[in-house]
């Protein structure tokens, strides 16, 4: 039995790219009936990699295919209007719309949320854009690098350097910014959803990928708000603040962190009591904070005669608390991912079986995520469309599609 | 906001040092009753930290000793009053001290738990000793966050406050699910695959092309330049992210490189993304005497993506975030005014309920145990007397 979250509910995803697709994604695999609203040529992830053989395909787009899990899939030129229409006529029996487009798109199309409100008072529409639909910024355009660095995350993040030059602030690696203001989006969208219980209205959701990612460095706001200056990004001006290693191995790396008196002391007696740890500048957790410059190499010294698995085990097995650095390879074969059924296998018409990142929960009903495919460009138009959907009879559907309107 | 959306909604809040506390400050702005457990037998590491003056905003504060059979009837008790149970102890506690999904069921069967570990509550390795930033190393963040040529670095804290958010989700969601069919549930959360769902690129590009990504830096997979530059001033960079050839040729008229238009190793965007270490030494080479802000506002204005690496005070100063009203003045415990923010979204333009400080601990007693669980005064005095209430 798959997630039933949200069984019964009815979403739109207008969402083009990554936030907004992603946002409803979320709802998509917790068990709402989504439809995904391209326009004719495509959503814009079409054209984002990772590809097969990096050959790019429309229809195999890996970021694609991994948004829009268990989604139906019509076309609809938004920019027509029949295909307006068509989609007011959607709204009529949705719970929740999300958008991504810029703050003026929509309402520039007669689309707006008083508009969509007047077709159906109970929708919740939810915007996800990069710096959200008000002030001086709303309508700049963003990419991941530049709410990285917008948010506070690219000067946070690298943690301390050896070299502000060669080592300049860095962004989220990936896509993140996008995924985790998708997150906001979803979160957001369903207390709206709740929210709707008490009032029996919808409402405006608007969501800011740049604040979503601003509000995650907790330690360095609250630290601001209780009059801490910011350090510089310098290793000398910063300091090291804990006790975290990531220590060359045979195959890698493994990152150990042996921080309490307690785990300092077992850690020792896993390197064999050597000397050397004798040395009162390694007694307490201060001066071997102190003296960091002189220990890691020790430690390095060790850990470089094993696998990271090794060092991880042996580590784990003296409670010391330590991980290996995993590439996806690692993950893949990660016995502790596979017997959670983490990662999962999809059959994809055009992308044949590719396995999957699914969900990050277990529930004691013992439902199970399911993974439908992507849609392929217009696949659900006569379900969603047609006579068993909005109405509209095959012949209706031909002179659709030849005027571009689907 | 005239109603808050979790209003009614009260929450057993168990959590502990980052993920679940960030998790019941969103749940608590939102209108939900957050009433947080704690005990002085085990206080929260984080609770002297200014960061618990962020996190455990806007909740109530009990102290109670779950180690005693009368704290544990008592928390069972306010479990019974409550919608949802949250907690993140290491694996297994929650269980051994009577409080696990299967006792709770029986007190209430539409109780909604969440229960959230580094690796999850099943599985060969669930037991690990987890901490956020190491967790980062196990779900491949850490592999690819970080500079090309350089030694990998484990990286500032990401997991806990990403997965914050995802529980407030969830939690949400399945109030949604028992709200329609008054069931239920329980969610076993595993804080690394949180953290690697958000990279599907990397799995889906091993799986497509048995491919392992590399860190990149701030370079782009595909497109150039794609980078942070120097400005004026110590340490200020910008970002710039040129996606199309009208914003690279935008950029160049802005920054008055014009000239690098009919230069063979940039017209098209497959050998700008070939050049774009001599690409970089050149732009670097114009915005070094700019200011970043300034630089930025030139350039969006041209259609070109672009924005400084902001430190926490430019953030403060943002005009954007400023008539936004990201921020909320709440008053803290010394009596003073403080900013920080409420949250990413409005809501018919509001961004949430009050934010109240973070209480002191056990501040809420005497409203739990009287008012709430009707327990007469002086036998609270004597629970306190007992460390039951401790």
């Amino acid at each position: 039995m798959a997630f039933d979250f949200f069984d019964g509910l009815n979403v739109l995803d207008l969402g083009q790219g990554i936030s907004g697709p992603f946002c409803a994604k979320m709802f998509a695999d917790l068990g709402a009936r989504v439809v995904k609203v391209e326009p004719p040529q495509g959503d814009a992830a079409r054209q984002l990699g990772p590809f097969p053989g990096d050959a790019p395909d429309p229809e195999r787009s890996g970021l694609f295919l991994a948004l829009n899990t268990n989604k139906l899939g019509v076309t609809l030129n938004l920019e027509s209007a029949s295909g307006r229409e068509l989609l007011l006529q959607l709204v009529d029996g949705a719970d929740l719309l999300i958008e991504s487009y810029p703050p003026s798109y929509l309402p520039g199309l007669g689309l707006d949320c008083e508009t969509l409100h007047r077709r159906n008072p109970r929708l919740v529409v939810t915007s996800v854009t990069p710096f959200g639909q008000t002030g001086p910024w709303a309508n700049y355009q963003a990419t991941n690098l530049i709410i990285s660095n917008l948010s506070g995350h690219s000067r946070e993040h690298p943690g301390p350097v050896d070299d502000l030059e060669s080592q300049p602030p860095l962004q989220l690696a990936a896509q993140q910014t996008q995924f985790v203001a998708g997150l906001a989006g979803a979160t957001a969208s369903v207390l709206a959803l709740n929210r709707r219980r008490l009032t029996g209205e919808g409402s405006h959701v608007d969501v800011s990928g740049m604040e979503a990612l601003a509000l995650l460095p907790q330690t360095t706001l609250a630290d601001f708000a209780f009059g801490r200056r910011p350090k510089g990004r310098h290793k000398d001006v910063a300091g090291r603040q804990s006790l975290l290693a990531l220590l060359p191995c045979k195959d890698g790396y493994v990152g150990i962190s042996p921080r309490q008196q307690d785990q300092w002391e077992r850690c020792v007696e896993m390197l064999g009591s050597p000397e050397w740890a004798k040395d009162p500048k390694f007694a307490t957790r201060e001066s071997r904070l102190a003296n960091w410059d002189d220990l890691e190499p020790r430690l390095a010294a060790w850990t470089s005669g094993f696998t990271k698995e090794e060092v991880y085990r042996n580590a784990q097995g003296h409670h010391i608390p330590s991980f290996p650095l995993n590439t996806a390879a690692d993950l893949f074969t990660s016995a502790q991912f596979r017997a959670r059924e983490f990662f999962q296998e999809v059959e994809h018409p055009a992308a044949g079986p590719l396995r999957y990142p699914g969900w990050p929960i277990q529930l004691a009903s013992g439902k199970k995520l399911e993974l439908a495919p992507a849609p392929l460009l217009g696949q659900d138009n006569s379900g969603v469309l047609g006579p068993d959907g909005l109405g509209l009879t095959p012949e209706e559907l031909v002179s659709l599609r030849a005027q571009n309107v689907i | 906001m005239d109603k808050l959306p979790l209003d009614g909604v009260r929450i057993a809040d168990f959590s502990w040092q980052i993920a679940g506390p960030t998790c019941t400050r969103y749940l608590g702005i939102m209108g939900a009753e957050v009433i947080r457990i704690e005990s002085n037998r085990r206080p929260d590491p984080y609770r002297e930290r200014s960061i618990s003056h962020f996190i455990n905003q806007s909740k109530k504060s009990i102290t109670l000793n779950l180690g005693h059979p009368k704290g544990l009837e008592l928390a069972q008790r306010l479990i019974g009053l409550s919608d949802v149970v949250i907690e993140n102890f290491a694996p297994g506690v929650i269980e051994r001290l009577g409080l696990g999904y299967q006792e709770l069921r029986q007190v209430k069967p539409e109780i909604i738990m969440l229960s959230s570990a580094g690796l999850g509550h099943s599985g060969p390795d669930y037991k690990q000793v987890a901490y956020g930033t190491l967790i980062q190393c196990f779900t491949g963040w850490s592999a690819q966050q970080g500079y090309p040529g350089h030694e990998p670095d484990i990286g500032g804290i990401w997991t806990d406050p990403v997965v914050g958010m995802l529980e407030v989700f969830l939690i949400n969601a399945a109030l949604h699910r028992c709200w329609q069919s008054g069931q239920g549930q329980y969610i076993d959360l595993s804080m690394a695959e949180a953290t690697t769902m958000l990279l599907p690129e990397a799995a889906l590009d091993y799986s497509m092309n048995q491919r392992v990504q590399e860190p990149l830096g701030n370079h782009h997979p595909a497109y150039a330049p794609h980078g942070n530059y120097p400005c004026r001033g110590e340490d200020q960079w910008i970002g710039i992210a040129v996606t199309s050839d009208a914003q690279w040729q935008a950029l160049c008229h802005t920054l008055g490189l014009a000239v690098l238009l009919p230069d063979p190793r940039f017209t098209d965007a497959l050998s700008r993304w070939r050049n774009q270490d001599a690409l970089d030494s050149l732009l670097a080479g114009v915005t070094r005497q700019q200011d970043g802000l300034e630089l930025m506002e030139r350039l969006q204005k041209a259609g070109v993506p672009a924005g400084p690496a902001m430190s926490v005070d430019q953030l403060w100063r943002s005009p954007h975030l400023r008539q936004r009203g990201f921020f909320q003045t709440y008053q803290g415990q010394d009596g003073k005014s403080r900013e920080l923010p409420a949250t990413p979204w409005r809501l018919d333009g509001e961004g949430g309920g009050s934010m109240t400080a973070q209480p002191v601990r056990g501040e809420h007693n005497a409203y739990v145990f009287e008012e709430l669980l009707g327990i007469p005064q002086p036998e609270v005095e004597a629970l306190v007397e007992e460390q039951v209430i401790y």
